[in-house]
């Protein structure tokens, strides 16, 4: 556990010490900040486009950075052969690994909770009221990057191109919120074949729309109870792609 | 208990292309043995298989057949590990963590306790102590490999292992180097390292192991060389070019 | 080395996350979105399907809804004086017992006789051209098949459609689909949605009535809406000019300070200038 907590300590500090992590934030804010033109053009929306915008840029951001460091967590520490040191200490390469990626998302939830400091206040500015579907659907959101980003690091143990890692993983990102389409689509088509290939999909990629909780703002008599189980699926879906990167990991060469 | 000892160590690399797999053997039929508290040089050309070697102590690399232990134990595997002290050619560390913070993980990972009592007197013995605070993206080359060498010493191991160790520094540099090999060494610590460079090995090695194609074609004490300057050399070169005719000859 | 581990048990890993995603939460989550179809507005088809695979239907709803308003141009141009003085004429006719109006002619011997004001003679041909706007419906609709819950888009669009542009048939097919996108959530999800529901039942009551020329309940029923969230300003200044021909200069002034406060910018001049001559009539 020791381990566990130097290696993602010193991740964190990696990432926000990175002039990209500032370049991100800062582009982040300035998105929020952005938002406040399209707030004008809102009409008597005004708060609802200030609220999903600011939502949305938060994940948006989250999903750039979360993909960008995963690729070179993993990638470019082998290529840059830092990783020498490390796994030439008494460190299995699970606590590495796990470490490594805690360290990642830390830093991720670091830049996702000054986002949304700086939103929220600008949504108290316009009036907003705040209920516990805020906080809620900002959960969901890191729970959604908290896959991507174990999807991510898989790719980047499985591909040997950083460009192929991100190009994956934002697909795997896509298929992700068109789960319910796929799902439709098996439903309608009369051939067997296509209609099993779609329920194993729809079953086996994660289905990010769990986590969409931004989008379902204005449906009626929604109650989340969904939600709970969501999260436990969101952990061991997670654990499940970093057991595979382990499996990866574990048998690479250096 | 040998500090290293390999047994008929075989590791062959698979390139795979298109239509066909690439096979290269870093090493084949490696037997060596390192005794305790010996500086133990292993001399070859480049591409002779030396960091292979390394890299099979270390548990970089899985054996193709044969196997490899340090200290009786598996090679890579966290006991083994928790003995070794590495240096590589040239270190890669986290450019934007500063010396201190980089030791200071190196310590932890290592499962120490006085992390920071420790960090301060490593930093202090390498003549970095005004440095501590840098970002190691600012370091120039000789002092991180005086970070490189702080970091293979923090947790105090009974193994050295170095590869290439002198590579690329300056005379005085290496005057350096070696007098903390030897003081290593009088310390009882065991020293395995490899290098091109005969003359540097020669003046503080205790055994030396000749690769060629990555096999072992002789191990040789110090007694044998010591008697005429440039004889390690000469024995050096006289077993390259043997194995080179003995391929002549296969052809 | 250190210790490798099995693919077993990354299989087991996966297979313990997708039975319980195929027992557990595929269970007790439904989407409650509509399958992606095409857009109505077939040039913002792509950038409409983007929204929908990034999961952001209500970001790309907003952006249509603010594509809206540009199209519509509601933010840029207040409704003046005059033509809403138009939009309520003929209810106001029937409050104060003035025929409407059949044809041309006989509206300009009328004026001609009785000096009535221009606005008297404002006809619908004046007011706005038919063809314009004509995708306003298309571009509603393009909203709700983004977000279907997008309450606010029926009534403005209806209100728009209804009481702006004259178009009630547009209007009425508007709020029908906004009701049977309701009635089909109802259907698959059982969820309570009498809110936005009776909501709509209300505008499309009041848009009706106006249809059939019952301007009195039409009226009783836009007191009802305007009382609710989510009323548009538009409709709230139609009700407030009804107010005020109907010599209810309190009442018009109540609405035209919430419009004010609404935080409707577009509206923000005209209110302002409203409330002045309202308070002016009231002599406050």
């Amino acid at each position: 556990m020791k381990n566990i907590l130097s290696i993602a300590r010193y991740t964190l500090i990696e990432n926000i010490r990175n002039k990209i992590f500032y370049v991100l934030v800062f582009f982040g804010v300035i998105i929020i900040a952005a938002s406040l033109l399209l707030v004008a053009l809102g009409g008597e929306q005004q708060r609802r486009v200030l609220l999903d915008f600011g939502l949305a840029a938060i994940e948006f951001f989250a999903l750039v950075t979360v993909c960008f460091a995963a690729v070179n967590l993993a990638l470019e520490e082998m290529q840059s052969k830092t990783i020498y040191l490390v796994l030439t200490r008494p460190v299995s390469r699970a606590h590495y690994l796990i470490g490594r990626y805690a360290g990642l998302l830390a830093a991720v939830y670091s830049g996702m909770f000054l986002m949304a400091l700086l939103h929220a206040g600008l949504l108290v500015f316009n009036g907003f009221e705040f209920t516990l579907r805020y906080p809620l659907a900002l959960l969901l959101s890191a729970e959604k990057i908290t896959i991507i980003g174990s999807v991510a690091l898989f790719f980047s143990l499985f591909s040997s191109s950083a460009i192929s890692s991100i190009s994956f993983t934002v697909f795997f990102w896509v298929l992700g919120h068109f789960s319910e389409e796929i799902r439709y689509l098996g439903e309608k088509v009369t051939y067997v074949l296509p209609k099993i290939v779609a329920k194993i999909a729809y079953y086996v990629i994660p289905n990010l729309q769990y986590f969409n909780l931004r989008d379902f703002w204005d449906v009626p008599g929604i109650t989340g109870s969904w939600i709970p189980a969501a999260i436990i699926y969101g952990i061991l879906y997670s654990v499940a792609c970093m057991t595979l990167s382990l499996w990866l990991f574990s048998n690479k060469e250096f | 208990m040998l500090a290293i000892e390999t047994s008929n160590l075989t590791k062959v690399y698979r390139k795979k292309h298109l239509t066909r797999t690439a096979l290269t053997r870093g090493v084949e039929g490696l037997n060596l043995s390192v005794e305790k508290g010996e500086i133990f040089g292993l001399l070859g050309l480049n591409g002779s298989g030396k960091t292979t070697t390394i890299k099979l102590a270390l548990g970089l690399l899985r054996p193709t057949s044969g196997t490899v232990t340090v200290f009786g134990e598996p090679a890579g595997s966290t006991d083994a590990l928790r003995k070794i002290g590495y240096l590589p050619e040239v270190p890669y560390f986290y450019r934007y963590l500063t010396a201190s913070e980089i030791l200071s993980l190196y310590a932890r990972l290592s499962g120490l306790d006085n992390v920071s009592g420790r960090v301060e007197r490593i930093i202090d013995m390498v003549g970095l102590s005004q440095k501590r605070n840098k970002q190691l993206a600012e370091f120039s080359k000789g002092m991180l490999q005086r970070i490189g060498i702080a970091q293979s010493l923090l947790h105090d191991p009974e193994l050295l292992i170095y590869d290439e160790p002198v590579s690329g520094l300056d005379p005085l540099a290496m005057q350096e180097m070696r007098t903390l090999l030897l003081k290593l060494k009088s310390q009882g610590k065991t020293i395995f390292l490899s290098s091109h460079l005969i003359s540097e090995v020669e003046k503080i090695c205790d055994r030396v192991g000749i690769l060629v194609k990555g096999g072992m074609v002789r191990t040789l004490p110090q007694s044998q060389w010591a008697s005429a300057e440039g004889s390690l050399e000469n024995i050096f070169i006289s077993e390259v070019s043997a194995s080179a005719e003995t391929d002549r000859m296969k052809l | 080395m250190n210790y490798r581990l099995s693919w077993l048990y990354v299989v087991f890993a996966f297979s313990l996350a997708i039975l319980f995603n195929v027992f557990v939460v595929s269970k007790r989550f439904s989407n409650p979105f509509p399958p992606a179809g095409v857009s109505p507005i077939t040039e913002y088809a792509v950038f409409d399907l983007v929204g929908i695979v990034s999961g952001t239907r209500r970001l790309f709803s907003d952006i249509a809804w603010i594509q809206l308003l540009q199209y519509y141009g509601r933010a840029d141009k207040p409704v003046s004086l005059e033509e809403e003085i138009e939009t309520s004429w003929d209810v106001v006719h029937f409050f104060s017992g003035l025929r409407l109006w059949k044809d041309k002619h006989e509206d300009e011997e009328h004026c001609d006789e009785h000096g009535c004001s221009h606005a008297g003679h404002h006809h619908i041909e004046d007011n706005k051209d038919p063809a314009e706007y004509k995708r306003l419906l298309d571009h509603c609709r393009r909203i709700v098949a983004l977000d279907p819950f997008f309450n606010y888009v029926y009534l403005y669009g209806a209100g728009a459609l209804a009481w702006n542009l004259e178009r009630t048939d547009e209007a009425i097919e508007l709020l029908k689909h906004g009701i049977s996108e309701l009635d089909t959530y109802h259907a698959n999800f059982g969820n309570d949605v009498n809110e936005p529901y009776w909501r709509i039942n209300l505008y499309l009551s009041a848009i009706l009535y106006r249809k059939s020329g019952e301007f009195l309940k039409m009226t009783g029923v836009l007191e009802k809406a305007v009382r609710l969230p989510e009323c548009p300003a538009l409709v709230k200044s139609i009700l407030a000019n009804i107010y005020q021909k109907d010599g209810k200069p309190a009442q018009s002034l109540k609405l035209w300070i919430d419009i004010y406060e609404s935080g409707d910018t577009s509206y923000h001049s005209h209110a302002a200038e409203k409330i002045a001559e309202l308070k002016n009539i009231m002599g406050l």
